[in-house]
C-alpha cells in the first residue's frame, strides 16, 4: 500500500504555530474528517507543539520540531518529535490528574495541564516515548468516522 | 490577533479577533490585566472575531475571571464561534464562565 505522509520541520517558534495548524487542518480535510474533528485534531497538535516550546529543556527548547502526518485509510497518525531531552512521564501524568482535580473544584487552572488534558480528550490514542539523548516522540492517533468513546 | 478596548463607565469591552494561541495570548492577557487593575466592575470579552483558541487563551481568560473576582467584579465572555466553544467544552470550563451570545447581551444582562 503506498504511503501517504507529510513531514513538517519547524523551529520551535510560537509565531509558526499557525503554519502548523493550517497544514494539519488541510491534511485532515483531505482525509475526510468533519469540521469538528478537524478543529479538535488541529488543537491537539497545536497543544503538543506548544508544550514542547514551553517546557522542553527547562527554560525553552530552541531546536526544531518535526511533525509527521501519516494519512492511512482509516486513521491519521501524527508523530511529533523534539530533541529537548527526556520528559518526566510520571510528572506529566501527575499534572494531568492534578488538572482534573482542579477542574472538579474549579480552582486555578494551569495552562500546561489544560493542554495535556485537551490532547487526551480529543485523540483516540496518545503515546509518549522519551529519551534524554534522542528526545521525545509523541504519537497521536485519530480514527476516521469514530466518535471518542466508541 | 488584534485586541481593542472600549471603556464606558463601569463597563469595559475587550474585543479580540484572529487566532489566540501561545504567540498571541500575551496581548489579550495584557488588555485584561490592565482593566482588572483598574477594578472595572464589568469586563466583557468579545470573542466574535476569534476563529481559534488554544489552552493558553483559555487559561488567560481563567486568569481574568480570577483577577476580577478578587475585587468583586464581573467577567463575561461573548460571541463564541462553535470552534471556540468546543475548546471550552473540552476543557470542561464552559460552566465556569458566564457565556453570552453577544457583547450587547453580556453588557446589559443583570
Amino acid at each position: 500500500m503506498p504511503q501517504e505522509y507529510l513531514d513538517l520541520k519547524v523551529p520551535s517558534n510560537p509565531k509558526l504555530l499557525r503554519l502548523v495548524r493550517r497544514t494539519v487542518a488541510a491534511a485532515c480535510e483531505v482525509m475526510g474528517f468533519d469540521p469538528r474533528e478537524i478543529n479538535a485534531i488541529t488543537l491537539a497538535v497545536d497543544e503538543s507543539c506548544t508544550n514542547i516550546i514551553r517546557h522542553c529543556g527547562g527554560g525553552g527548547y530552541h531546536g526544531d520540531i518535526l511533525v509527521r502526518l501519516r494519512m492511512l485509510p482509516d486513521r491519521l497518525v501524527v508523530t511529533i518529535r523534539d530533541y529537548g531531552g527526556a520528559i518526566d512521564l510520571a510528572r506529566l501524568n501527575d499534572c494531568l490528574e492534578q488538572h482534573r482535580r482542579e477542574l472538579q473544584d474549579q480552582r486555578s487552572v494551569r495552562p500546561g495541564g489544560l493542554g495535556v488534558m485537551l490532547i487526551h480528550s480529543v485523540m483516540d490514542r496518545v503515546r509518549y516515548r522519551t529519551n534524554q539523548d534522542r528526545g521525545t516522540v509523541l504519537r497521536l492517533v485519530k480514527y476516521l468516522g469514530k466518535r471518542k468513546g466508541d | 490577533m488584534e485586541v481593542s478596548v472600549n471603556r464606558e463607565g463601569e463597563l469595559a469591552v475587550i474585543s479580540v479577533s484572529g487566532d489566540v494561541d501561545l504567540y498571541s495570548s500575551p496581548g489579550m492577557r495584557k488588555a485584561i490585566t490592565a482593566q482588572a487593575k483598574k477594578k472595572v466592575p464589568l469586563i466583557v470579552i468579545d470573542l466574535e472575531g476569534v476563529d481559534y483558541m488554544d489552552s493558553s487563551g483559555v487559561a488567560t481568560l481563567v486568569e481574568g475571571l480570577q483577577l476580577s473576582g478578587r475585587y468583586g467584579g464581573r467577567f463575561r465572555i461573548a460571541g463564541l464561534k462553535p470552534s471556540v466553544r468546543e475548546v471550552f467544552e473540552l476543557s470542561r470550563l464552559d460552566k465556569v464562565f458566564s457565556i453570552f451570545a453577544s457583547r450587547e447581551e453580556a453588557s446589559t444582562a443583570g
